[in-house]
């Protein structure tokens, strides 16, 4: 349907259950919207065209990762040491020596600041800007784009490789918008998507048929004729990549080369980026990369650098990550994609900045690291940073709402303008965040 | 308009007393946010100052104001250079920005406090927080609403608080808060919901435009549940709106038969509906339901649901005795608080004693809280576990002091209550005393899940007749009357206040029968109804003016499309039992996970299944239709074997799947279709046709 501000609307049948809350007894608990008094600084019209996010879920240390500290005790420091970068005074945890050689295309944020320490709401918080607790399901930033920059291309705009999570989700735009997950292993020799080729015996004529008659009923007991029925969106656009073979083809891993593949790593993650890429490649607009594992409250040693596969070379989770996210960035580089493309890499929050008796760090969300690469972003620079042990800001905090704001600047999307609730209620895309000037 | 701002000002800045701490420092403290939640109310506070969520601690306020950052925060010698002005004047750098303008009265407010001394004064507490109006009627769009608030403190007095209230519209569009004075300007027709907020309490107040002044409430269909019908009917009244007719026999019948025993009805059953000529056909066939073999065995499934039932790979005996309990609870027509009571305190070995899974259930004594909490108070009591809960009664006390009455149980196989056990309370820092919420203390802790299992099911304890009922409500209408079975607070009223409570109390007089209160729903005229037009369904639909559609669950779906597609000879066969008979999701059936299945890790209404493209994938090309389609046992295939006429073919599964007839028109454009086709190129037509029919939204959901 089309409403005032002339986005386009749809509700999905099972949203109906919802609407009639929401349209006059829901609450907000964000009622106490303080008097906004900072100006804002907008940019729009960024000039990234597509987005891949790597979503480090468990909530990645920043003492391990992006924010190593020198000069502290061995139990804040941890187990492993900083080492230097492609950019003088930048330094990275050593277990990142691959991404050392990129870091002159990240921002690297070390001041993202949150108060909610849970996963659940924590990566709700981190995924749409707004934290939990209104009726009002938030969208993800992928939802978000997936509305903002319709495609008719077959392929779905919004794509979760290679399983999505509850906050990754439409919200309220309705499961239209949502994101398709490929519910595979990239990584795996037989790796296919789901159902996307043809039954059996069933041909594209006979799925045109089936469209057709399902169109009729739907119109018989609506009392309309078939014409003036609007299926499921998601039906269409599933009979639509069914039949484009070319768009599957985005799929075919064993398409590039050995030396592409290896590149990225063997394991579920670097594979995962490498079909970012090819999916990209191929005009969708917002990859979600998922990679599992980050809630670290055991022996760091053991989960993030050596993995528990007994292999001789670490395998850990910073060492899959190092190698995936270094050839990505690399890789996009090379294909003159980084500019057009943003990468963000985030988790829900960070550790613990002293090691627990399990040497493991427990959750952190006062201050921990955000990096982006690419989309028109400066690289080679931190922005703000954390104290002397990674506790708490010491300059420049940022909040979640913050990191939506600057990624949607970023992705060309008015965080200011207003998105449409099924029972017509505005809701703007971002609620008191601030653009990250520092990035451009 | 000054002159305004000037005489309330005037009442909390009198020149007669002092200004005091608790009642007039505070309050503008939660008037300008400072202790919100996403500023220092935040439970880690905000830049190293913490205040108490919405001043709800005044000792710990004062303190933190006062006496915490070596007392920077207030100069006493000069006033207008403590912290507390100069930060939120933006004098100083602010992380929350400018908060207070510098001729405003909160400014004024804040210093004249300091000027006396910045002293606690006397501890007072806020006794009522009182709304005018609390329930408006506009009478046209953009008309103005003035609003006031009012204060009553443990001392007495009852003062004007306008000013240092906070009015909210979570939908600015429809009604929206102007200042100076304070008003509600509404611009769309419809019951909108606004809140108040001063210094730590919440309220919630109403205006209610009426879509349509002119036109006089349509004659009601008749309905035999009376005093549902009245009080849908008075607020449809006040709304202006007409509700729908009553829905068509076979119409009704499916959506009957659907909600109370999970099936869809059999063609026969759907003809002997039609041709009996009892009177009151419709209530003979509802109460007949409610008495069937297959109201249990559906029941049992929404119960596990709610209890959220979830067994083990390692141990599925556990899961299957609290299953078997509870479908013999629902066979044997036990009372509903006896069942209650008895999951909240049985121990034993949970192979064998069903109740005792429920123990099991929860992790850890804060999780049993919650889950009593949601399942069987109908809040969300989670929200006490850091703060006070922001929009209901519930304390930090309350939430701990309820953990802690379940803090002995031993969750392993042999449930048992322990010697020792506890939780602490976060905000003593200590062990917290096992706690009736929103009572008092309780004495012995052997005996504590007792005394709350009394507690919760006493007569006058209504908070679990309520929630039990609205779950029933949201079952049958597809929302409840409190939106969110599991959302009870202040700020999220009932649409029908009234109604919740006749039916709390109708259920509570008459033995916790679950079944007389599906009766009084299923009989109303509001179950009945049909479905809205395209033009106005949203407005009816929102007020059971007109029937609301909505999904049938995975384990209903999937064995609808087996009782479409197989006989039941060949189901019994191949597969044993139906769908809605595994009451634990642990038990694997990638079908139904494919179709949705709720793990039960959460509220199963909240995990709302939004399945995406991968669900419509699925369906066209997965095996989950197509193999049930080409299946040579199935009820396609061997009608086509047995050389039936398309036409009847296509009356049948018309008739089986969606309980109705094709219009003249279509059936017409199908025999068109089918004419001249070999007999060959007519089976996959068919094929193609029982496909649409079985993927069309209107088999996939009940209205």
């Amino acid at each position: 349907m089309q409403n005032r501000s002339g986005i386009v609307t749809t509700t999905h049948r099972r949203d109906f259950l919802r609407i009639g809350s929401l349209m006059t007894l829901g609450i907000s608990s964000q009622l106490m919207s303080a008097k906004p008094a900072m100006s804002r600084t907008v940019v729009r019209n960024g000039k990234a065209k597509s987005c891949i996010l790597l979503w480090l879920d468990g909530g990645p240390s920043h003492l391990e990762t992006f924010d190593p500290k020198r000069d502290v005790p061995e139990e804040v420091r941890g187990p492993f040491q900083p080492i230097a970068t492609v950019v003088p005074g930048i330094e990275l945890s050593e277990l990142l020596p691959l991404t050392a050689g990129v870091t002159d295309k990240l921002a690297i944020v070390r001041s993202v600041s949150s108060p909610l320490g849970e996963h659940g709401i924590a990566n709700q918080y981190m995924l749409t800007g707004y934290q939990p607790g209104s009726p009002v399901v938030h969208p993800s930033f992928g939802a978000v784009f997936a509305q903002h920059r319709r495609s008719d291309a077959p392929l779905p705009n919004y794509i979760v490789v290679p399983e999505s999570r509850p906050s990754m989700g439409a919200g309220f735009l309705g499961s239209s918008f949502g994101p398709f997950s490929i519910a595979s292993d990239p990584a795996r020799p037989d790796f296919q998507v789901k159902d996307l080729d043809y039954f059996p015996g069933v041909d594209g004529d006979r799925l045109k048929r089936r469209r057709r008659f399902l169109r009729e009923i739907e119109a018989m007991e609506k009392s309309l004729s078939a014409g003036n029925v609007t299926l499921d969106p998601l039906f269409e656009k599933a009979f639509r990549l069914i039949d484009t073979p070319e768009a599957k083809r985005a799929f075919r891993l064993e398409e590039e080369s050995e030396a592409t593949r290896s590149r990225y790593g063997g394991r579920t993650f670097g594979q995962s980026c490498l079909l970012a890429r090819r999916l990209i490649e191929r005009g969708v607009g917002l990859v979600s990369v998922l990679q599992t594992g980050w809630d670290t409250h055991q022996n760091l040693i053991l989960s993030l650098r050596d993995g528990f596969s007994g292999a001789k070379v670490g395998v850990g989770l910073v060492p899959t990550f190092d190698q995936a996210f270094s050839a990505l960035i690399g890789d996009l580089h090379e294909r003159r994609m980084l500019d057009e493309t943003l990468v963000v890499a985030m988790g829900e929050f960070g550790r613990t900045p002293k090691l627990n008796t399990g040497g493991g760090r427990d959750h952190w969300p006062r201050v921990f690291s955000v990096v982006f690469a690419g989309g028109g972003v400066r690289g080679g620079q931190v922005i703000g940073a954390s104290d002397r042990i990674g506790e708490s800001p010491l300059e420049r905090p940022i909040t979640p709402a913050d990191l939506a704001n600057t990624i949607y600047s970023l992705l060309g999307i008015d965080p200011d303008s207003e998105l449409i609730t099924p029972d017509g209620r505005p809701i703007r895309i971002n609620q008191g965040g601030h653009f990250i000037s520092e990035m451009v | 308009m000054m002159f305004y701002a000037l005489l309330v000002a005037s009442v909390l800045v009198s020149d007669l007393a002092p200004v005091d701490f608790d009642s007039q420092v505070l309050p503008v403290l939660t008037y300008a946010g400072c202790n919100a939640g996403a500023c220092h109310g935040a439970a880690a506070g905000r830049g190293g100052f913490q205040l108490s969520l919405f001043g709800s601690n005044p000792d710990a306020d004062y303190s933190a104001i006062v006496h915490f950052a070596e007392g920077r925060r207030v100069n006493l010698s000069e006033a207008s250079k403590s912290l507390v002005l100069t930060k939120p004047q933006g004098i100083l750098d602010h992380g929350g920005g400018t908060v207070l303008g510098d001729s405003s009265s909160s400014v004024a407010v804040l210093r004249r406090w300091l000027e006396e001394g910045a002293k606690r004064g006397k501890e007072k507490q806020l006794k009522q927080l009182r709304v005018v109006p609390v329930e408006a009627v506009a009478e046209k769009l953009g008309e103005s609403i003035p609003l006031k608030a009012y204060a009553q403190f443990s001392d007495g007095e009852e003062i004007d608080v306008t000013e240092w209230t906070v009015f909210h519209s979570t939908d600015p569009a429809s009604i929206e808060i102007k200042e100076s004075p304070v008003r509600a300007v509404c611009y769309r027709p419809g019951k909108h919901l606004l809140t108040a907020r001063f210094w730590n309490r919440i309220v919630p107040l109403s205006v209610l435009l009426p879509y349509q002044t002119d036109r006089k409430l349509a004659l009601q269909p008749a309905g035999s549940s009376g005093f549902v019908d009245t009080e849908i009917d008075i607020q449809l009244d006040k709304l202006g709106l007409v509700g729908t007719a009553v829905a068509d026999d076979n119409a009704f019948f499916r959506r009957l038969r659907l909600d109370l025993t999970g099936r869809l009805p059999t063609p026969e059953e759907l003809r002997e509906f039609q041709v009996s000529s009892v009177s009151d056909r419709r209530v003979k066939k509802i109460d007949q339901l409610l008495e069937s073999r297959e109201f249990s065995e559906f029941w049992s499934l929404r119960l596990a649901r709610l209890f959220r039932l979830r067994g083990s790979q390692e141990e599925p005996q556990a899961a299957a005795a609290y299953g078997q309990w509870i479908r013999s609870s629902l066979e044997s027509r036990r009372p509903y608080d006896e069942m209650i009571r008895e999951m909240l305190t049985a121990t034993g070995d949970s192979h064998v004693v069903g109740a005792s899974n429920f123990t099991r259930t929860a992790r850890d004594a804060r999780a049993h809280a919650e889950l009593v909490g949601s399942v069987f108070m109908g809040t969300r009591i989670q929200c006490a576990n850091c703060h006070n809960h922001p929009f209901a009664s519930w304390t930090q006390d309350d939430y701990h002091g309820l953990a802690a009455i379940f803090s002995r149980f031993e969750r392993g196989r042999f449930v048992q209550v322990k010697k020792m056990g506890a939780v602490t309370n976060l905000r003593t820092g200590e062990a917290a005393s096992p706690r009736l919420p929103g009572q008092h203390d309780l004495e012995d802790a052997d005996s504590a899940p007792g005394q709350f299992a009394n507690w919760l099911l006493e007569k006058d304890n209504l908070h679990f007749a309520k929630a039990t009922v609205n779950w029933l409500w949201d079952a049958m209408m597809g929302r409840g009357l409190v939106a969110g079975v599991d959302d009870f607070r202040e700020t999220n009223p009932p649409s029908h206040a009234r109604l919740l409570e006749l039916l709390a109390d109708d259920f509570v007089d008459h033995g916790y029968d679950l079944r007389r209160t599906l009766g009084w729903i299923a009989k109303s005229a509001a179950y009945a109804r049909s479905r809205g037009r395209q033009t106005d369904a949203k407005e009816l639909e929102a007020w059971y003016g007109a029937t609301v559609a909505r999904p049938l669950m995975p384990e209903v779906l999937l064995d609808a499309i087996d009782d479409v597609l197989f006989t039941s000879e060949v189901r019994q066969s191949e597969k044993g039992k139906r769908a809605i008979e595994m009451l634990d999701p642990a038990i694997p059936f990638p079908e139904l996970d494919a179709l949705g299945r709720c793990s039960r890790s959460e509220n199963c209404q909240s995990t709302s299944q939004q399945q995406g493209l991968a669900s419509k994938l699925l369906a066209i090309n997965g095996a989950l239709m197509n193999r049930r389609i080409a299946d040579r046992t199935g009820r396609l295939q061997r009608a086509l074997a047995d050389g039936r006429p398309p036409e009847v073919i296509i009356l049948e599964f018309y008739e089986r799947a969606l309980s109705n007839r094709p219009s003249d028109t279509q059936l017409a454009l199908w025999l068109g279709e089918l004419k001249g086709m070999s007999r060959e190129a007519q089976t996959r037509w068919l094929e193609d046709f029982v496909w649409s029919v079985l993927s069309s939204d209107e088999f996939a959901s009940n209205r």
